[in-house]
């Protein structure tokens, strides 16, 4: 026989849930299994000694104080719902209305003021070569332009110059490659390269 | 007086009749009457006043507030007992408090446990008053859906039907969550079970 199978079996025997057959077979093998036997005998302890347990009472004080305060909030709660059933069916109304008026407003919104579509503008981006190519196209020959060009230019190079230290701006101006952390080797590579990208 | 007196002669059906049409003073005889014994269940179960105290005045408000709903096919007493260990059951899962304190009760139990075996002939009534003790943690260290069961039918004295009828599951489910439950106890308890000598 399978003990383990007979564990569920005997904790059902105590319970008074099997049939006489079924106590008969298990019985005749609880009295041949000693670990079967201890497992009923240790099933049987805990049962005693649970219902062995003593049931605390409400003490009178205490009974008359959860009642005092249950009736109070059975009060409360039948007040409310009286004052819940005043206005019989109100919040279903009120949701109702609310909603009514939320379309009414939307139907009027659309039908009657015809909001124009909103129109996302487009923009291009433009490289830097490109933007500068259209500048000189426009520039073309007029002088006027050119010099007007070239004060915009200038300005805002000043601009961004000025946080700059002030001291260096006059090389920077002169020569924009003036790097004061650059040897002058560094210089000659860079210009090398430079020379070398105009051919190409 | 007068009015008391008659609210104490009237039968449980009378009373639910009553409270049924929102007689506050019915339904406040009908939680006189089952207070204590709502509250010790609670009690036994969560083993803490303030939550016994909380889910006995959460169990009577509910049972109120649905008792239209109680169609008599069982006595209130059952319904309310229903409620009572649903609400319970419902704490323990909503409270992470049980699962913490079943893990400190377990790893105590464990530590306690070795104890107990260098313990050299202790007296047998002070092994007694233990055992009492060490059962009660052990029980109350139980998932709670074993623990509810396993009391409902040692300690409150249920039927398999009726405890099925109450936790809403299957005999048969009862049936085995009382194998496991007694599976984990006497596993658990084991080095105090030995020693007591019990007749079959």
């Amino acid at each position: 026989m399978n003990c383990k199978k007979n564990e569920r079996k005997i904790s059902d025997l105590l319970d008074g849930r099997l049939s006489e057959k079924q106590i008969s077979i298990l019985e005749n093998h609880i009295s041949q299994c000693p670990s079967c036997r201890e497992y009923k005998n240790r099933l049987m302890i805990l049962s005693s000694k649970v219902k062995e347990r003593e049931k605390n009472e409400m003490s009178n004080d205490y009974a008359q104080e959860f009642s005092i305060r249950l009736k109070g909030r059975l009060l409360n709660e039948q007040q409310q719902k009286k004052q819940k059933n005043r206005f019989p069916g109100f919040e279903k109304w009120a949701y109702g209305a609310a909603g009514f008026i939320i379309v009414l407003f939307l139907v009027l919104y659309f039908v009657v003021l015809q909001p124009t579509s909103i129109q996302t503008e487009e923009f291009y981006v433009l490289s830097f070569e490109e933007a500068i190519g259209d500048l000189y196209g426009e520039i073309n020959n007029d002088a006027e332009l050119e010099e007007l060009f070239n004060t915009i230019i200038l300005a805002s190079l000043t601009e961004a110059l000025e946080e700059l230290d002030q001291e260096m701006i006059p090389f920077i101006l002169e020569n924009p490659l003036y790097r004061d952390d650059l040897s002058e080797e560094d210089l000659k590579i860079l210009e090398s390269k430079i020379k070398e990208d105009i051919k190409l | 007086m007068e009015w008391k007196r008659n609210m104490d002669d009237l039968s449980e059906d009378q009373l639910v009749r009553l409270a049924k049409q929102e007689d506050v003073e019915a339904f406040m005889e009908l939680a006189r009457r089952y207070q204590g014994r709502i509250y010790n269940l609670i009690l036994g179960l969560t083993k803490n006043h303030c939550d016994a105290d909380d889910l006995a005045q959460e169990t009577f408000m509910m049972a109120f507030k649905s008792l239209q709903r109680f169609k008599q096919d069982s006595s209130f007493y059952t319904w309310l007992y229903r409620i009572a260990v649903n609400r319970t059951l419902n704490f323990f899962k909503k409270s992470q408090r049980e699962k913490k304190k079943t893990e400190s009760v377990i790893n105590e139990f464990s530590k306690e446990k070795l104890s107990v075996k260098t313990v050299s002939n202790p007296e047998k009534s002070s092994l007694r008053e233990e055992l009492r003790g060490k059962i009660d943690q052990a029980v109350h260290a139980l998932p709670a859906l074993y623990k509810t069961t396993f009391f409902l039918v040692e300690h409150e004295g249920m039927s398999h039907k009726k405890a099925a009828y109450v936790l809403k599951c299957s005999e048969n489910t009862v049936s085995w969550r009382l194998h496991k439950a007694r599976k984990m106890l006497q596993s658990k308890l084991s080095p105090y079970l030995k020693g007591e000598n019990h007749e079959l």
